[in-house]
């Protein structure tokens, strides 16, 4: 049986292969981010630090719940993932847990731990947590929440994720359009001024190996209450339908807000921005 | 099985072999650029109003400078013509060189004319209302300023552009970038080279869009 490939699926695969064979050492600086992974596990901790959530359900020993209940801040430091067995992607990610002290202002003792999650990658939860290690701080630290932040981070990677599978053409998470309002200000780097205008846009690229990596990321609290403004930018990478490599950058800015764990966008605004020149190569007179 | 085994090995090393190679193209190879660029129209050296448009089918280097620079633009216009001998005759019917001069102000058309002239009359001179020019340079992501608002001699030029017979006039000195912007044969950006850039990569590099 002959199996009839594209061409493009071909050179995809190629050019995988090839960067992995010959060009680890530029990848390793620039490797790509699984932002479906890395969405559900900053969505994860955001949910955990919820007062209403109920909390670690999943962790197997009882003795380690009250550890990590929602009364507290989880601040991750790494996310890796250690392997990939049908079905769950097993990840290891390590933080620093801070309990929320008893009156506002007074220093709490911390805790460095490794957990292990597995997620399903289909749907992107997790199914299941192990804790590694779990140390208590040798030193104290002021409380800093950190459950709006978690759950902005998530978003912003799912939102990523969502643009790119939208770039190929492939169905995007629809839950995601839900976080905009019908007249939510949207303004996109090609100058869409409706989400689904912008990415029904995309989806005509109908280009493969679209990545933006998220490069800046800053999430800064407004005057507002569960009020943020988020800003970062995208170096966004793809092959395009005539199998040519394109690259952008892009800047964008999100005033969102956070409701019982659920990001609300207020304003969005992406824009191109001029390409990374080589500054040392270019003299100017 | 020793036999099928040899053939694999050397299948592999084959194979390892021409991923190498195509690999090295790849890198090789300019991304285009999004969200820079796009077509303009001013009037030319050439006494008639051109448009990036004009040049389809052709890779267009641009550059943008003024005829007062002492230093940075006659060295980059003489480095593209550098690389233009290294084309051959065909190719380089399919290049198009234009300089964009943001100096409204002192540089003409026949200025352009006379100053591109002596590197090659194949270039083409570009200038116009400031406003005009001021509009390209945004779409380019080009830059320059006036150094000083004060206007200097230009006597220092080595290339003048003025007639024998005409009173040297003063003009401002700019600082500016310096890239030359490559343009593929669909008026998209694809890249930058600079004054540095060996001038066989420049021509490579030329190839490779002339040949896509």
């Amino acid at each position: 049986m002959i199996h009839i490939i594209s061409t493009r699926v071909v050179l995809a695969a190629l050019f995988t292969l090839t960067n992995m064979l010959f060009v680890t050492q530029i990848l390793a600086a620039d490797s790509k981010v699984d932002y479906q992974i890395q969405g559900a596990v900053y969505e994860w901790y955001g949910r955990l630090d919820l007062p209403s959530e109920p909390a670690l359900v999943l962790d197997k020993s009882a003795s380690k719940i009250a550890l990590l209940s929602n009364q507290g801040a989880h601040h991750l430091m790494s996310i890796d993932i250690l392997a990939m067995h049908k079905p769950y992607v097993e990840i290891e990610v390590e933080l620093e847990f801070l309990p929320k002290p008893d009156q506002v202002g007074q220093e709490i003792v911390g805790r460095y731990i490794i957990q292990k999650l597995f997620i399903n990658p289909q749907t992107a939860q997790v199914t299941q947590s192990e804790i590694v290690k779990n140390e208590v701080d040798s030193f104290t630290s002021k409380y800093r929440p950190s459950s709006n932040a978690n759950l902005i981070r998530s978003f912003v990677y799912k939102w990523t994720r969502s643009l790119d599978r939208s770039s190929e053409s492939k169905s995007a998470d629809k839950l995601l359009l839900n976080a905009f309002a019908l007249n939510t200000p949207f303004l996109s780097e090609e100058s869409n001024d409706s989400v689904t205008g912008y990415l029904a846009q995309l989806a005509k690229l109908d280009s493969i190996n679209s990545h933006r990596a998220i490069k800046y990321l800053k999430i800064t609290p407004t005057a507002e209450p569960n009020s943020f403004a988020v800003e970062y930018q995208y170096k966004w990478n793809l092959i395009n339908k005539d199998n040519e490599p394109e690259l952008a950058q892009i800047a964008v800015d999100i005033q969102l807000v956070v409701k019982d764990g659920r990001v609300f966008v207020q304003h969005y605004k992406a824009k191109y921005l001029p390409p990374v020149t080589d500054l040392g190569a270019e003299i100017r007179c | 099985m020793k036999y099928f085994s040899r053939i694999s090995v050397f299948s592999v090393a084959i194979l390892v072999a021409s991923l190498a190679s195509w690999s090295f193209n790849v890198s090789a190879k300019m991304p285009i650029l999004k969200g820079i660029g796009g077509d303009f129209t001013l009037a030319s050296s050439n006494g008639h109003d051109v448009s990036l448009s004009d040049f389809k089918e052709k890779v267009v280097l641009i550059f943008f400078g003024y005829t007062n620079c002492a230093d940075i633009c006659p060295t980059t216009v003489a480095h593209i013509n550098q690389m233009m001998k290294k084309l051959t005759a065909v190719q380089r019917a399919k290049v198009q060189v234009l300089f964009i001069s943001f100096d409204s102000e002192y540089d003409t058309p026949k200025h352009l004319n006379k100053y591109l002239n002596y590197f090659n009359p194949s270039f083409i001179g570009l200038v116009d209302v400031q406003e005009k020019v001021n509009q390209v340079a945004k779409l380019y992501h080009a830059e320059f300023s006036k150094l000083a608002d004060e206007k200097v001699t230009v006597e220092y030029k080595k290339l003048s552009v003025e007639d024998k017979d005409t009173a040297q006039r003063k003009g401002y000195l700019y600082s500016h970038s310096a890239k030359i912007f490559v343009i593929d044969r669909k008026s998209r950006v694809r890249g930058f080279f600079y004054t540095g850039t060996p001038l066989t990569d420049m021509r490579d590099q030329v190839v490779e869009l002339l040949n896509n």
